[in-house]
């Protein structure tokens, strides 16, 4: 037999399987953004082609080639997201990570705040930026006790005021390794969370010492939602 | 009898090689539940950025891959012998424009440029595609005026980046190309692509087929190489370490150019992340932007597959001044 080519086989094949079973399972949206999911679409429609013309091929007896040691190795390579996923089953990016990915810097000119979209929802982006700029504030209706709803997970990020926890959701664009953590400081009376416990919390924003913190009046803990980003 | 003796020996040792090849992987999965690795924050970061990476980026080598063979496979001999007879005066500006029809990003652009260095373009012309492709493509630049509108920066980002990316691909070119194909590319066993059609593949579409899945597999595991390095950066070095550097626009460069290295993202995504970088000038967030689709972890290790060891330390020479430089007027001009 062809060792070689039936290597291939394998790896093709469960690449092409792999990128399935993300799209159905919907494990898709923990790793890749919206904007990119055609390209697992795309991978497992040419991997799923390519595996059956090397299975073609393989059928033939096209010329036997021997597996290398290094040709072992660097298919085995190819395993390693698999196995990753398989010790380490739905991973997210927690509290320790949004420490890790803020560069410690708070504030910024107002000609970088965004220019707002006219009736698009408040969340935590918009929070962030109403707090920098008076005019994105005011051009959404962010006021003092502006009722808003907000789902993410809880931080306590250094030199947060007393009392208070940070609610934190990452917003990803093309893939889990370019997400971006917004958080809001909550005011809650109640009690404190731990670290990375999924919240929603609804409430009336409340601006205090020119950033929007989030008056709690009901917070309901939850399972992580299917889609972890904003 | 001796040889008898050396099957049994040699029985015994493949026994026992797939004993541990099989007991590997239920010793690890044992030892990280053990362990509790699964519940550590850093490796869960780490797994996530990981797959992430790889899962995204390698449709992009397909992506590269399928073009490389089709051009290999489809456009005749004679089509690349015209264009090398061209000036290469001619031949990088053409190479460069190329790159923006070719709408993918650094992963995928790779291949193509070694398909077409190999088929005899001159190797500036097929660097200077690589280069430009992943910053000059309309995608990219789209997502680029996207991100940046938003700051009402949009069409001055993407003229920044646009230019400088132009900037950058024409003189890496010129500067590193002057070596020739076989001075520039490592050689491959699939290089003798004659004989490899003759021996393999009775039909276009096989070769095509062949061509494809050979290049999709020698560059994927580099992919997956780099990709490693990267998850594990992100999900062990914080960004904090650079908040720091943002009140001085070269050292805010230098750092911006760190941090899109270790972050090996995806050009069709960066600028999203780059505005993030709020308190960082202006020019400093260019830099980051051409920078990252020029080097980063996983393109390391793309470019060690593709490349001679020496074309890495020539292109990290000409596009940190270029770009440092190019970040530095920017900033000023927009002042």
């Amino acid at each position: 037999m062809n060792r070689m080519a039936f290597a291939r086989l394998v790896v093709l094949a469960l690449w092409s399987v792999f990128f399935v079973w993300l799209l159905v399972s919907g494990e898709v949206y923990r790793y890749i953004g919206p904007r990119t999911r055609w390209v697992v679409v795309f991978g497992a429609v040419v991997l799923g082609l390519a595996a059956i013309v090397q299975a073609r091929s393989l059928r033939r007896g096209a010329s036997a080639t021997q597996l290398s040691k290094s040709e072992v190795v660097a298919l085995a390579a190819f395993m390693a997201p698999m196995a990753v996923i398989v010790l380490i089953p739905r991973p997210g990016l927690g509290s320790e990570a949004a420490s890790r990915k803020s560069t410690g810097l708070v504030g910024a000119a107002s000609s970088f705040v965004p220019v707002p979209e006219r009736g698009s929802d408040v969340s935590f982006p918009e929070i962030k930026y109403a707090s920098e700029s008076s005019e994105y504030a005011y051009a959404l209706g962010i006021t003092d006790g502006f009722e808003v709803e907000l789902t993410g997970f809880v931080t306590h990020p250094d030199g947060g005021p007393e009392g208070t926890f940070a609610l934190t959701r990452f917003a990803t664009f093309c893939c889990a390794a370019d997400a971006v953590p917004y958080s809001v400081t909550v005011d809650s009376e109640e009690e404190d969370y731990l670290d990375d416990s999924w919240l929603t919390v609804s409430g009336s924003l409340v601006n205090e010492g020119g950033e929007y913190l989030l008056q709690a009046e009901r917070v309901t803990e939850i399972e992580e939602p299917d889609n972890p980003y904003i | 009898m001796a040889a008898a003796e050396a099957l049994v020996l040699r029985r015994g040792i493949r026994l026992r090689t797939w004993a541990v090849t099989g007991l590997s992987p239920a010793l690890v999965f044992a030892l990280v539940r053990i362990f509790g690795v699964d519940d550590n924050q850093s490796a869960q970061t780490f797994a996530l950025v990981f797959t992430a990476i790889v899962a995204e980026a390698l449709p992009f080598v397909l992506l590269g891959a399928f073009a490389a063979a089709l051009l290999e496979v489809y456009v005749p001999d004679r089509v690349f012998d015209r264009i090398a007879r061209l000036p290469v005066a001619l031949q990088l500006p053409a190479a460069a424009a190329g790159g923006f029809a070719f709408p993918v990003c650094e992963c995928g652009s790779v291949p193509v440029a070694r398909r077409l260095i190999a088929k005899g373009m001159h190797p500036s012309a097929g660097l200077t595609f690589m280069i430009a492709s992943p910053i000059f493509n309309p995608i990219v630049l789209g997502s680029t005026w996207v991100a940046y509108n938003a700051r009402g920066l949009g069409l001055e980002m993407v003229l920044g980046r646009a230019g400088l990316g132009l900037v950058l691909a024409l003189v890496a070119g010129w500067a590193i190309g002057t070596e020739g194909a076989h001075g520039l590319l490592r050689p491959r066993s699939d290089d003798c692509d004659h004989d490899h059609d003759a021996s393999c593949c009775s039909s276009k579409q096989e070769s095509f087929s062949s061509h494809l899945i050979d290049d999709f597999l020698y560059m994927g595991k580099f992919l997956i190489l780099g990709a490693a390095l990267a998850a594990t950066m992100q999900a062990l070095v914080p960004q904090s370490l650079i908040g720091g550097a943002a009140s001085s626009a070269v050292i805010a460069s230098l750092a911006l150019m760190a941090v899109a290295f270790i972050s090996s993202l995806c050009s069709e995504a960066d600028a999203f992340v780059a505005v993030s970088f709020t308190p960082f000038p202006i020019g400093s967030q260019l830099a980051f932007l051409v920078f990252g689709p020029v080097l980063d972890f996983k393109l390391l290790f793309l470019y060690g597959a593709t490349f001679k060891r020496r074309l890495l330390g020539s292109l990290v020479m000409v596009a940190i001044p270029v770009i440092l430089a190019g970040a530095l007027w920017f900033e000023v001009a927009l002042r």
